[in-house]
Parts: structure tokens; sequence; C-alpha cells
């Protein structure tokens, strides 16, 4: 089992600067504690993400960290000139001595993609376009293509990733649907808080997709859920960060919805109150005793070989998310080195 | 006076992963010297510029520097989506405590653009569009500008640089920009010849006289020079030499390659001997330096120097002998000046 992190790097109500060196200091940790990757979330114009541009956070994340590995989760591709995430991604996995996770998708709220002038209702065509082009790019030595939303002809390339031929493929899946391409492409997968019983679902669909294309199971990808995780000395002390520190995140969550009158679409799915989400599995709050409990059962009931933290949301203060770390670290990760 | 650097981080002949880290370690030297600031160029598809995301570039050097100010040499603004672009100068100046400098310009190879769907001959309407949905982006709370280019309704902005304002920096070449530039007190830097550098600078002082304003405020007017410093001459000038040449031809290929007339083939000639005769880079000892950059900046009227010392196949090693040199022995003689 490895562990991952998951990072919307929301507003936390303190000044952006320390915003950002606080949360690096926190990655320093996740390093230190060995975790195996550390995915950043792409959000627009909303206090739901402080790194609108990943690729700039992530280049500082490269030099504060030696093992861990991070990348986007996710790059919205049609949001991006092609050539430049080409040359990011090659830059970003060089400086970090190939420690880069290409998660790519197509953007999930219309409301961000719109700001770009992206039409989502053809998100999904432009994205399978852009990713063409990129995996392209970042395999050839000249790019041409010739498609609906994008025309390259003999352009040269040159640079290249130092993981090859390109760095690892992840993406945040939502819907079974996918699942057949993720198995053919040996991508990586996240799933966004879903609970339990749909995961098992989504593990077990992935793990005969990979059987029926004959790869051999040691090979598989990852396939991970995101939990919201508070960790301290008393069960009480944890559920008192957790709920305080939640409801800040819910209403970053949902806030550029509310404001331009869109429909949100976990409305009614995603818990108003952190002891709704803990009552629903998706969350934990507690002792490490309780979290090495809580994360055997997820691990054994859902099937994932990969389970992702989003131990910083809201107004958790940096103490509060490095004592989480630190206890998670130390007396629940070890239970689960060999498994 | 004040001391930069320009980089356009060409090919150095040394694999990739290794020529961002030695960089990487030059700029900390650069930053213990007490360098004022670190341009750094945007290209594209070309071994010209391997930083050809420049933000990237430049959140490792916030990371790895406390003192050094730095910005990209230039954003190439046609090239990207405003909104991105409003963010990432958001995120780097904040992350660094306020030690960006923002560097803009239209770009000026149109084969680099042409990669990017950018029309070169509309270029530079193109540019002052951005630049203007940019500034509303960096200042107020929500973007509304509807043009030719861009067009953006009520979108919210929700971060904001550290400095407020943040000072503009621009690649002066064309006499005919130094209304704009002063206009915008924008600070500059151009690599002309002396004499042109001269007509650039005291155009610029009068306009800023013009405008009204005070030569107390007047913005950073700065030369770009290439700069060898070895302990004797000799050696100075055959390193020069043996590192110029890659990034002279780096310099032309795109415009080789693409039969367009390559703007700067007479102005840059092949061999760096040549290029120092006219007066336009330095091969020497630390005082031939001095004396160098002394009479340069009375000739040029320049209160900036920026100074490019690591490009082609100029080592690590001796691109740190030459910054050592240089902060030993020639930046003290300017300290007062």
């Amino acid at each position: 089992m490895r562990f991952g992190i998951f990072d919307h790097l929301d507003d936390g109500g303190v000044p952006l600067g320390r915003l950002f060196e606080e949360r690096l200091q926190l990655i320093e940790a996740y390093d230190r504690a060995d975790f195996y990757g550390y995915h950043l979330a792409e959000h627009h114009a909303t206090p739901l993400g402080y790194a609108p541009s990943p690729g700039v956070f992530l280049s500082a994340v490269a030099q504060r960290t030696r093992r861990l590995r991070f990348g986007p989760m996710v790059y919205l591709l049609p949001l991006y000139h092609p050539l430049r995430l080409i040359e990011e991604i090659c830059m970003i996995d060089q400086m970090s001595g190939g420690r880069f996770l290409l998660g790519v998708g197509r953007g999930i709220s219309p409301i961000e993609v719109g700001f770009f002038g992206v039409d989502f209702a053809h998100g999904m065509e432009h994205y399978e376009e852009a990713l063409a082009v990129i995996r392209l790019g970042l395999t050839r030595n000249e790019l041409t293509y010739r498609g609906k939303f994008y025309n390259f002809d003999a352009v040269p390339i040159v640079l290249k990733p130092a993981q090859l031929p390109h760095p690892p493929l992840w993406y945040g899946i939502s819907r079974p649907e996918t699942l057949p391409w993720a198995a053919g492409n040996d991508v990586n997968l996240v799933s966004f808080l879903r609970p339990m019983p749909a995961m098992r679902s989504l593990v077990d669909q992935f793990h005969a997709e990979w059987a029926a294309l004959g790869k051999p199971t040691k090979r598989l990808p990852c396939i991970g859920v995101t939990r919201h995780i508070v960790v301290a000395e008393t069960e009480k002390e944890a559920r008192n960060i957790a709920a305080r520190a939640y409801r800040p995140w819910r209403r970053n969550m949902e806030v550029l919805w509310e404001q331009r009158g869109v429909p949100f679409p976990l409305q009614g799915e995603l818990a108003d109150e952190f002891e709704i989400l803990q009552h629903h599995g998706v969350g934990f709050a507690g002792t490490p005793a309780q979290a090495r409990d809580y994360v055997a059962a997820q691990a054994e009931g859902s099937g994932i070989n990969y389970f992702v933290c989003d131990m910083a949301f809201g107004d958790i203060t940096f103490d509060e998310a490095k004592r989480s770390v630190e206890l998670f670290a130390k007396e629940v990760m070890p239970a689960f080195a060999q498994a | 006076m004040r001391f930069g650097i320009f980089d356009h981080l060409d090919d150095s002949g040394l694999p990739l992963d290794q020529h961002f880290e030695k960089r990487l370690e030059l700029i900390e030297a650069y930053d213990r010297a007490g360098f004022y600031g670190y341009h750094l160029a945007e290209h594209h598809n070309t071994p010209l510029g391997y930083a050809p995301s420049p933000s990237v570039f430049l959140s490792a050097v916030a990371q790895r520097t406390e003192q050094l100010r730095f910005g990209p040499m230039v954003y190439l603004l046609p090239l990207y989506h405003p909104l991105r672009l409003i963010d990432e100068i958001c995120m780097l100046d904040q992350m660094s405590g306020g030690r960006f400098l923002y560097g803009v310009g239209r770009g000026i190879s149109p084969v680099e653009v042409g990669f990017y769907g950018v029309d070169f001959d509309t270029g530079a309407k193109q540019f002052r569009e951005a630049f203007e949905v940019v500034r509303r982006g960096l200042t107020e709370d929500r973007l509304t500008f509807h043009g030719e280019f861009y067009d953006f309704d009520n979108v919210p902005i929700v971060m904001k640089p550290f400095q407020q304002p943040l000072p503009v920096w621009y690649g002066l070449g064309n006499p005919a920009s130094v209304a704009w530039t002063a206009a915008n007190a924008a600070n500059t830097v151009t690599r002309r010849p002396p004499e042109q550098v001269r007509a650039i600078t005291d155009s610029y002082r009068a306009e800023w006289k013009k405008l009204g304003r005070s030569e107390a405020d007047l913005p950073m007017l700065g030369v770009n020079r290439h700069i060898i410093i070895a302990d004797t001459e000799a050696e100075a000038l055959a390193t020069a030499r043996r590192g110029y040449p890659a990034w002279r031809h780096h310099m032309g290929l795109l415009w080789h390659e693409y039969n367009v007339p390559f703007p700067l083939e007479a102005a840059l000639p092949e061999d760096f001997g040549v290029l120092q005769k006219h007066g336009d880079a330095i091969a020497g000892t630390p005082a031939m330096v001095r004396d160098y950059i002394a009479q340069e900046v009375k000739a040029t009227g320049v209160n900036y120097y920026v100074c490019d010392f690591a490009f082609g196949t100029i080592s690590h090693d001796e691109a740190m002998r030459s910054v050592e040199l240089f902060t030993k022995e020639v930046m003290p003689a300017f300290a007062n000046a």
C-alpha cells in the first residue's frame, strides 16, 4: 500500500505569502514521511485553489523535496497551449530528476473553463485532442498534428522529459466509462471522496479491464481514493479541528457555483459538516490507533493500492496539519509497510 | 549603480537536468554577490532557450535565493492566456516576498510566435491589449475587458501580487518604443552598441522630464553585455572565443532554418574578438573589466549594468570564476556611483 496527498491549496484565511510558505513546509514533512505522491488541484478564479498554475507551485515543490513525486491533479488540458504545457512538463520533470506525475483532465467546472473561453460542451473532445498532442510532443523530435482544435506543422521539439517515454499519466476518475482507456494506457487513477462500496466496484472493474488486456497484476497502476484526514492525540481534539476546518473548505468548494447561479453538482452528495462526512466513511478525524483501523478497513473494503490523504483544507492551521502528518507517518503508515 | 544578470539559458552541451541544476547554483552565486536582478529570456522550440516557460524556472529561483530579484526578460504576452499569466505573476511575487520583476514584450521572432499560432504582424497590437488586460487583472477585483483579441466579463480575481505596483521591465531595442516605456515607467534593458544606447537613455530621460516626473524616480535604464573574467587576459579571451560561437549559432538557428532574415546578422559577429572590438562585450582581467564598465557607463548614460556570464559552452566553473572576480574586484568600484 502506498500513501499519497491530495491538495486544493484553498484559502486558509492567512496571507497568501504565508499560505505558500507554510504549505511548502508541510510538503517537506510529506517528503520526510515518505509519502509517494503529492497531487495538486488546478482551479481558477476561486478561493478553492491558490495554485491556478500548478506548474509554478510544483517547481518550488521540486526544490524543497528529495524523494516525493508530485504533479497536478489535474492539468486542465483545454486551458493550456499544448506547446507551453509540453515545455513545462519537460522542465519540471528534468528539474526534479524524474519525479513528475502527469495528471490530466478536462476540467469539471463549466464556469472555470468558461473564464478561459473554453466551451464546456466540447470539453471532452478538446481534452482528448490536447492529450494526443501532448503525448506526441513529449515523445517526438518534431510535432505535426491536424485536428479540430489544434494544428501543428513540423514544430521542432528541443526538450525531453527525464522519464521516458513520458512521465506516468494520472487521472481523476469519476465515471467507470473511463476505465478501459485508463487500463489500456497504464493510467494511474485517483477518485475524489468516493464512498467505499462504489470504490470497490471501480477497483474491481479496473482489475478486470487490466486482466482482460493480459497485463500482469504486479504492474497494476496506482488506484486510489482521497480522504480528508485529521489525526490528533485525542479523538475529541481531532474532531474539533476537523469540524472547524472543514466548513471553510466546503464553502470554497461551492462558492463560485453559487456566485454564478449554477447548481453545484456535489450538492446533497458532499456533506455540509465533517461529522456527516466521517459518518459516511469518506473523512476521518481521530487518534492514531483509530486512524490505523480506519485505513485498514478502507483498504480492505475498497481494494485500493493507493490511499490519498487530504490533510490541509479550509482553515486548518500549519501546526494542526503538521501534527496530523507526524502522527500519521509514525503510527499509521508503518502498519501498512508490507501490505 | 546596480548590476544585473541576463540569461538565455541556452544549450550548453550538458544534459538538461545538470544544465538546470548548475545554472541554479550559479544563480545562488549571483544572489550572494548582491546582484539586483536576474532576467531570464523566453524562447520556444530552439536550443537558444531552455526555459520556454520562464515562470517554472523562476519559481525554482525564488526557492534558491534570498535577496535577488528576478523575472522574465520578457514574457511574450501574446503567447499567454492573460488569466494564467495574472495567476503566475501573483504566485511568483507572493512566493518570493515581492521579488518579481515583470518583464513584458511582444516576441521578436515571427518563427517562434508562429509556432504558437500568433500572427507576428498583429503582435504589437495584441501585446498592447494583453498588457492592459494583465494590468487590470493585477490591480482590480473583477476583470472586464472587451477588445479585439481578448474578451472578459466580470471574471473574479482572487489573488493579488505582493508588490503594488509591480515593477514593469521592457527589452528596449527600438528607439520608437521609448515613449511607451517612459509613459508606463518601465525599466529597460538594451543590448545595442554604445552610441545607440546613449540615444535611447537620452531620449528616455527627455520623455521622463516631459512627463513632469522627477529625476529621483527615474526607472532603471540598463545595458546588457557578455562578460568573461579570468586572471589573465589571454585566458579570458580564449574562454570567451570558445564559448561564444555556440550561443551565436543558437541566436540565428531558427531564422536560418525557416529562411527568415535574422535581424541581428550584422550586429552579431561570428567571433567574440570582433564583438569585443565593436565595444559590445569584454573578456579580460578584473582591472580591464572595471575600466570597460566605467567608460561604458559614462558613454551610455545607463544606471543599470546587466551581465551575461553564462552563454554557449561557457562551463559552470568558468562562469563561477567570472562571477567571483566580478564580485570581488569590479562591483566594489561602483558601490557609490
